[in-house]
């Protein structure tokens, strides 16, 4: 028994230097990756900085939030993206952007945090109150992010015909838009909900067993899920107000880092899903700027692009196994 | 002690589960309920440990001295009151037996209870690596019993959780919960398999159509007579073990 311990622990300290040595490798791509030597320096601190760091705390929000609503739903194919909580924050900035509703918090948009809410409660309420099984979940997510993406566009197409081309921003995600104190307040933002979460890791491990068992292990369920819907839709709000819908984030960083780690229990996999969503994000955003230099692709495209295998293997694997997977 | 006063359990939509019904457990009691599907057994448990939604359940129902549908009981207390288990344990997630055991030992820290030996008594030593979710559905329930066990709550409420554990494991785990009992705990539990819990039951419920229709010391209770009650279309005989005495039924 103790040997197995001792082997885990030594399998923690490799993945943590193996996690720092992507980091470095990212952050140094995503800085320099196929850039202009006569204006380095501009370019960089202008450019790529407030970039990295945006790509860093969306990253690491989206992977935070999709950890915390696989785990309250039970359900490893929950995420912002498929539960429509990212749809719905785009549709509540959106309208708040054409209303000139200027409520914000560092430059970015509480619509989006209204909007974000909105749909998590919807979801919620339907589950209850249909006592429907928290797996068909992810289904009425999808419908929900349909219905407010065509919203978004009916508003946009709408109320701003001039700038409907940005529906592209909000629908596929774009990390160049905001500056640099808006990113490093989204990056603080994200710290202090990890630091919470963490905090209460115990609270999420006891929706493990799915949510006839939480009370069992002295846990409210409704408390507990109240807090990270909140929790979840001020993260993804303002993600969503500050990048446009990145999707699959959410969804691939969790599964991976449990899979590493070999354990569900979040006090071990919180910090690593937090800093690797945030690399996660970081490689996509160099992958989007360099691949088709020096066009650029919107970095949504390229998480989707690779986001939906992992989510179709996800499904067909788990559900050949016999796991309740949506 | 659990006291139940003129206790009745319906459906939001007003449907009776479980009518009218007055009792008392003392602790260090196992209590057997038995009884056709649809009887409402596990209304009656799921009352015991709480969980249903206080709307549907009206009379009185205490533990010790407290009403179990008392709001000011924080829900961590209540976890080390009452635990719940039913028979059908899943998880999309990896977690591993040795972490749920360690969950167990957290959410009750008073607990005298020793994993690592209640792990052996329940002969799960050899899977405490494994992941839960890869596990047969009898390796599960025992997985979740020693959970019980280990987080040693005052009553266990068992909801035919060793519904699909085998014979052998079946006797090993009647004897942890006797001892379970010897330690001044108390324990509910609903079984189809009448020939095991006649090991060890104290009292046996017969339960059909919402109502307790015979109750008392399973000596008493179990009788040829009792059966028809439930079953008036099937003849069931009532013997007496070779071994020990002890009641039981075929059918």
């Amino acid at each position: 028994m103790f040997e197995e311990i001792a082997k885990g622990a030594e399998r923690d300290q490799v993945t943590k230097k193996i996690t720092l040595f992507v980091l470095i490798v990212a952050i140094l791509l995503e800085l320099f990756l196929r850039i202009d030597s006569s204006n380095m320096m501009l370019v960089i601190t202008e450019l790529r900085l407030p970039r990295l760091v945006l790509a860093f705390a969306v990253g690491s929000a989206l992977a935070l939030s999709g950890l915390v609503m696989q785990t309250v739903l039970n359900n490893p194919l929950a995420e912002p993206y498929t539960l429509g909580v990212a749809s719905g924050a785009a549709l509540g900035a959106a309208i708040f952007k054409t209303l000139g509703i200027s409520m914000g918090f560092f430059g970015l948009n509480v619509g989006a945090v209204f909007g974000a809410m909105l749909v998590l409660f919807v979801l919620f309420k339907i589950v209850f109150k249909t006592q429907l099984r928290f797996d068909s979940v992810v289904l009425l997510g999808v419908m929900l992010s349909f219905n407010c993406a065509s919203m978004l566009s009916i508003w946009m197409a709408l109320a701003d015909p001039v700038g409907v081309q940005s529906v592209t921003f909000w629908l596929l995600g774009d990390l160049s838009r905001v500056g640099l104190k808006t990113s490093i307040s989204l990056l603080f933002l994200s710290l202090i909900f990890f630091t919470y979460f963490f905090r209460f890791s115990k609270k999420l491990d006891a929706f493990l067993f799915g949510e006839s068992m939480v009370e069992g292990f002295g846990v409210s369920l409704k408390d507990t899920q109240k807090v990270a819907v909140i929790l979840v839709s001020i993260l993804v709000g303002f993600c969503v107000s500050a990048a446009g819908m990145i999707g699959f984030v959410g969804l691939m960083v969790p599964h991976f880092v449990r899979k590493k780690m070999g354990s569900s229990l979040h006090q071990k996999v919180l910090p690593f899903v937090f800093v690797w969503g945030g690399i996660c994000l970081i490689l996509s955003d160099a992958i989007a700027h360099a691949i088709a230099f020096p066009l650029e692709l919107p970095v949504g495209a390229v998480t989707s692009l690779l986001g939906a295998p992992v989510f179709i293997y996800l499904y067909v694997f788990q559900k050949s196994k016999g796991e309740n997977v949506a | 002690m659990i006291s139940f006063r003129k206790v009745q359990v319906k459906t939001p939509q007003g449907k009776v589960l479980v009518h009218e019904t007055s009792f008392e457990v003392p602790k260090s009691t196992i209590v057997g309920l038995y009884g056709p599907n649809g009887s409402g057994k596990s209304s009656l448990l799921r009352t015991l440990a709480g969980q249903l939604s206080e709307r549907d359940v009206s009379g009185e129902c205490w533990i010790e001295q407290t009403p179990i549908f008392q709001s000011s009981v924080s829900i961590s207390e209540k976890a080390r009151r009452v635990l719940y288990l039913g028979s059908d344990f899943q998880t999309s997630f990896h977690v591993s037996v040795r972490e749920l055991l360690d969950m167990a030992k957290h959410t009750n820290p008073k607990s005298n209870e020793n994993g690592t030996e209640v792990a052996e008594k329940f002969g799960i030593t050899k899977l405490l690596s494994r992941s839960f979710n890869e596990m047969s559905d009898g390796e599960k329930q025992r997985v979740m019993l020693a959970r019980g066990v280990i987080q040693s709550p005052d009553w266990l409420i068992l909801d035919e959780t060793f519904s699909k554990i085998d014979l052998d494991h079946s006797f090993h785990l009647v004897n942890e919960l006797k001892n379970v009992v010897k330690k001044g705990k108390g324990i509910v539990l609903a079984s189809h398999d009448l020939n095991l819990i006649s090991e060890f039951v104290d009292e046996l419920w017969l339960m059909k159509d919402g109502k307790v229709v015979a109750s008392g010391l399973i000596e008493e209770v179990l009788t040829s007579e009792n059966m028809e009650k439930l079953y008036p279309n099937r003849i069931v005989h009532v013997v007496r073990s070779p071994d020990n005495g002890k009641k039981k039924v075929i059918y």
